[in-house]
């Protein structure tokens, strides 16, 4: 998907379908707590630990991705679309899940605990990235059922990413 | 921090081409909507249940298999499916009048259409 839309904009094709393919190496410390990998019916990990521990487990898929990136020396572009494809979002469903707790013990919750590191992405490529996976993503959890549904839905993507602050759009 | 260079009209090809993309992949799922919407295929459930037939019979559950029958089977073409419960000799007569076969049978099928017609004989 980000390969096919690289080239439809003139960027690298090659380095987005690369990038695409390494990007979440990280998960594979950590199988368990992703969703993709979990069996249907089968118990959702996240269920049973706080919101806070479970977005850290998360969000290390970036920095795990990262080592094991340099300890089989993969290029540094590479590298790139580990750390920028999440750019510096929050784990929006585990944050949720903690400010409704929150509510219920009147606490606090600190959002930056449930932001990715960073940084935003700094290529064509990587932005692309992070909006197939989000798109991706999202398709799997909404099943849009026309065009018009999955329209919608990729620029409700690409409108999170922006106003979140992921890159503003050049005059 | 907003040092990615996508123009608003990048964004735009990026959305079709996702669009495309998804379309591809998620085939299955995503309803052409000028595929079948407006005009529905048709379908059709008789059921005959003959005096001869002396069991106790749930119409409703009848109606149900044939029901699911034709949904799973014929997804985009117009079909209807006949239920007939009766007797050897009446099912024997049927076959040879539509097939020339001068023995009872369970199914008879026809080709779209003409009506469809499967018979079922009680055990």
């Amino acid at each position: 998907m980000a390969e096919q839309a690289a080239e439809h904009i003139g960027a690298d094709a090659l380095l987005t379908r690369v990038g695409a393919l390494f990007h979440d190496v990280g998960k594979a410390n950590n199988p368990n707590f992703f969703i993709e990998n979990q069996a249907p019916g089968s118990l959702n990990t996240h269920d049973d630990i706080a919101p806070k521990k479970s977005a850290a487990i998360i969000i290390r898929h970036v920095t795990d991705g990262v080592q094991l990136a340099r300890k089989f020396r993969l290029p540094k572009r590479i590298e790139d679309f580990i750390l920028e494809h999440h750019g510096q979002l929050i784990t929006r469903y585990q944050y949720n899940k903690a400010l409704e707790l929150a509510s219920k013990k009147n606490s606090e919750v600190n959002i930056n605990e449930f932001r990715y590191p960073g940084p935003n992405p700094r290529s064509r490529e990587t932005a692309l990235l992070m909006l197939a996976d989000g798109v991706e993503a999202r398709t799997r959890a909404q099943r849009p059922h026309n065009e018009e549904d999955l329209r919608t839905m990729i620029r409700g993507v690409i409108e999170l990413a922006q106003k979140s602050g992921q890159w503003t759009i050049p005059n | 921090m907003d040092n990615t260079q996508l123009t608003l009209r990048d964004l735009n090809t990026i959305t079709d081409s996702f669009v495309t993309t998804l379309h591809g992949a998620y085939h299955p799922r995503i309803n052409y909507p000028e595929m079948g919407q407006e005009n529905p295929p048709i379908k059709m459930i008789n059921i005959e249940i003959k005096s001869s037939v002396k069991q106790t019979i749930i119409p409703d559950m009848l109606e149900q298999a044939a029901r699911a029958t034709l949904i799973l089977k014929y997804t985009s073409t117009d079909a209807s499916l006949t239920v007939v419960l009766s007797n050897d000799s009446h099912l024997q007569e049927l076959n040879r009048k539509y097939r020339g076969i001068d023995t009872p049978t369970d199914v008879l099928s026809f080709q779209r259409l003409k009506p469809i017609l499967k018979l079922v004989r009680p055990t």
